[in-house]
């Protein structure tokens, strides 16, 4: 038994190894979150190089600012303005309480731009909610041979019922497909609900993510084209709203309707954050954080990344026309419908 | 709870079967099946660059036929929790699976109390970390061959105590890319199967694990064993996103004889 117990002993003894097998864990300072941090986006952030970004020098800016008598308030405001740097709203650091996101308060502002209660109030009528997704309904508008769809995510359960909806407002002469204020989610759900509207297979963009140390190294070239279902496509005019929190992809959807020659983008310029957001990153004080990991290329080696969507009609509502219960954006596809196709 | 109240149940029933089981023959097939608690410690460096550590329910199966050599079929599931970060306030989910196959060879006359064995086992190894449903995972899933060492000494006609040693030769290792996420991830998110099986071959050179077992068991019955085993397991994947992992496991159960 003496045998037995001097082997258990042994093999328990092994737990105690766990430190120096694992090394020391990473110190909770604010040099060190911060050189974390810094380096974890130099190693791979996908857009320094698409968006213009010196992040080296952006180190000599802000790592001076930085030392571990900072408070907690200090220390988020000194990551955080590094952050705005990068003018990518897929960049978000978090402190468990408060969420800084980089470029966005153009976004934010757009919220106040729009107002779906006042859509469903004044201009559709026989509004109705598609249950199983996120953000889908529709309905007609008031007055008009026009359908009216509203999608404020490319998330939900069956985007194949974008079929059933279209078969409710095929007999309308044309269709206002509202995506302002879409705050995106998954592509291939973008993808999906685009396919019902497709007139043809195209080259739409490629993406690459980054796979390596150098702000320019990225994998091969995945290309993406739309996704063409001849037996039902719905070919008539369609008119995209679109605003400035239309993201991620809600611009994807972008991506795929403007190649589309019967679809008219009409609205505001849209973010302009295109990659997929990395996994959650974590930081010794307890802040996480994710950035963008990939990019997005037209098929002429342009990219979108800090620009978006420019809409084919510019006009954006302000936060007065809201407060005066008149949508002009909305009021505009209407004028656009008429001039362009005599549809009233 | 709910996990240990069920894990008690089917050891119960388990243990009823085994009596109605009795035969006369000597028995060569056993079947073991044990409950325990496994203690993690990692550092992933595609996931996070700080320490985690946690630990969870351990539940593990093992078929084993031993004439003059030993051949054996094992699968053993963990899960649970680790946690990082200050007070540990980052907790992360884990599943731990091992599929294992075996034959030993026996390199000592069968009479003696010594035994010793060697032989190539297979193992498939997938360990998935998850913090708040995929906002944050990786794995490290690795199938392949490699080589054991097994020595057992019967104490006497109720004690006996086995200890392997078992290290992966060739694999297929499949690891999350430099970025954690890409096209191929984003696509087969659906279907996890083909993610962990894209590994690539790989050996020493970028991979290294070994697993020490210790197993002790007295006999309950004729049919019935009873075990306590002790499963020392460490792995490293030497890569940019560097990853390495101990664990220790330690299960009780029974073995029918049959």
């Amino acid at each position: 038994m003496k045998k037995l117990a001097s082997l258990f002993v042994i093999s328990f003894s092994l737990v105690a190894c766990e430190k120096a097998f694992l090394g020391a864990d990473e110190e909770n300072s604010n040099t060190n979150v911060f050189e974390i941090f810094w380096n974890d986006l130099d190693q791979h952030y996908s857009l320094f190089t698409v968006r213009a970004i010196d992040w080296d020098m952006l180190y000599q800016t802000y790592r001076p600012q930085v030392n571990d008598q900072l408070s907690e308030d200090e220390l988020w405001t000194v990551m955080s303005n590094l952050m705005e740097q990068l003018d990518d709203s897929h960049s978000t650091l978090y402190d468990g309480n408060k969420i800084y996101k980089s470029g966005y308060a153009l976004n934010e502002r757009s919220k106040a731009e729009f107002d779906a209660g006042l859509i469903n109030a004044k201009y559709v009528e026989g509004v109705t909610q598609v249950k199983s997704e996120n953000e889908l309904y529709y309905g007609k508008i008031k007055n008009k041979e026009i359908g009216y769809i509203y999608l404020g995510s490319m998330n939900g359960n069956n985007p194949d019922v974008i079929d059933e909806v279209l078969e409710k407002l095929e007999h309308y002469e044309a269709i206002i497909l509202d995506i302002r204020q879409n705050r995106g989610g998954e592509d291939r759900y973008a993808a999906r609900i685009a396919q019902s509207f497709a007139d043809g297979e195209h080259l739409i963009y490629s993406v690459q993510t980054r796979n390596g140390p150098s702000h320019d190294d990225f994998d091969d070239k995945k290309l993406y084209y739309t996704q063409f279902d001849y037996a039902n496509p719905y070919t008539k005019p369609v008119i995209v709203l679109t605003d400035r929190r239309t993201i991620s992809a809600g611009e994807i959807f972008l991506l795929h309707m403007n190649s589309f020659s019967h679809v008219t983008q009409i609205g505001d310029t849209t973010a302009g954050d295109f990659s997929t957001v990395s996994n959650m990153r974590f930081l010794p004080n307890g802040w996480t954080y994710v950035y963008s990991i990939q990019k997005f290329l037209l098929p002429n080696g342009s990219s979108l990344d800090g620009i978006g969507h420019v809409p084919d009609i510019y006009m954006k509502n302000t936060v007065s026309d809201i407060k005066s219960s008149v949508d002009k954006v909305l009021e505009g596809a209407f004028d656009y419908l008429t001039s362009a196709y005599e549809i009233e | 709870m709910r996990k240990y109240i069920i894990s008690f149940l089917a050891l119960f029933i388990f243990l009823k079967i085994a009596q109605g089981q009795y035969l006369d023959k000597k028995s060569k097939n056993q079947i073991e099946i044990g409950f325990g608690h496994q203690s993690s410690y990692l550092k992933d460096k595609n996931f996070s660059p700080l320490n985690q550590k946690g630990g969870g329910l351990a539940t593990r199966i093992k078929y084993q036929r031993i004439s003059k050599n030993i051949f054996g079929a094992n699968l053993q599931i963990s899960s649970g929790n680790i946690y990082s970060g200050p007070s540990n306030g980052f907790t992360t989910s884990f599943i731990n699976v091992n599929l294992g196959l075996e034959y030993l060879f026996r390199l000592s006359p069968q009479e003696q109390s010594f035994q010793f064995f060697i032989g190539p086992v297979y193992n498939s190894r997938v360990l998935y970390l998850d913090w708040y449903d995929q906002d944050a995972f990786s794995y490290v899933a690795s199938h392949g061959v490699g080589l054991k060492g097994l020595i057992s000494k019967r104490i006497n006609d109720k004690h006996m105590i086995r200890a392997s040693l078992s290290i992966p030769v060739f694999q297929s290792l499949a690891r999350p890319p430099y970025n954690g996420i890409d096209e191929f991830i984003i696509e087969n998110q659906d279907k996890p199967a083909d993610i962990i099986f894209s590994g690539t071959p790989t050996s020493f050179n970028d991979f290294i694990a070994f697993e020490f077992c210790v197993d002790y068991t007295y006999k309950l019955t004729k049919r019935i064993d009873w075990h306590t085993n002790y499963t020392l397991y460490t792995q490293q994947v030497m890569e940019s996103n560097r990853f390495k992992s101990l664990s220790n496991t330690i299960t009780t159960g029974v073995a029918i004889k049959f």
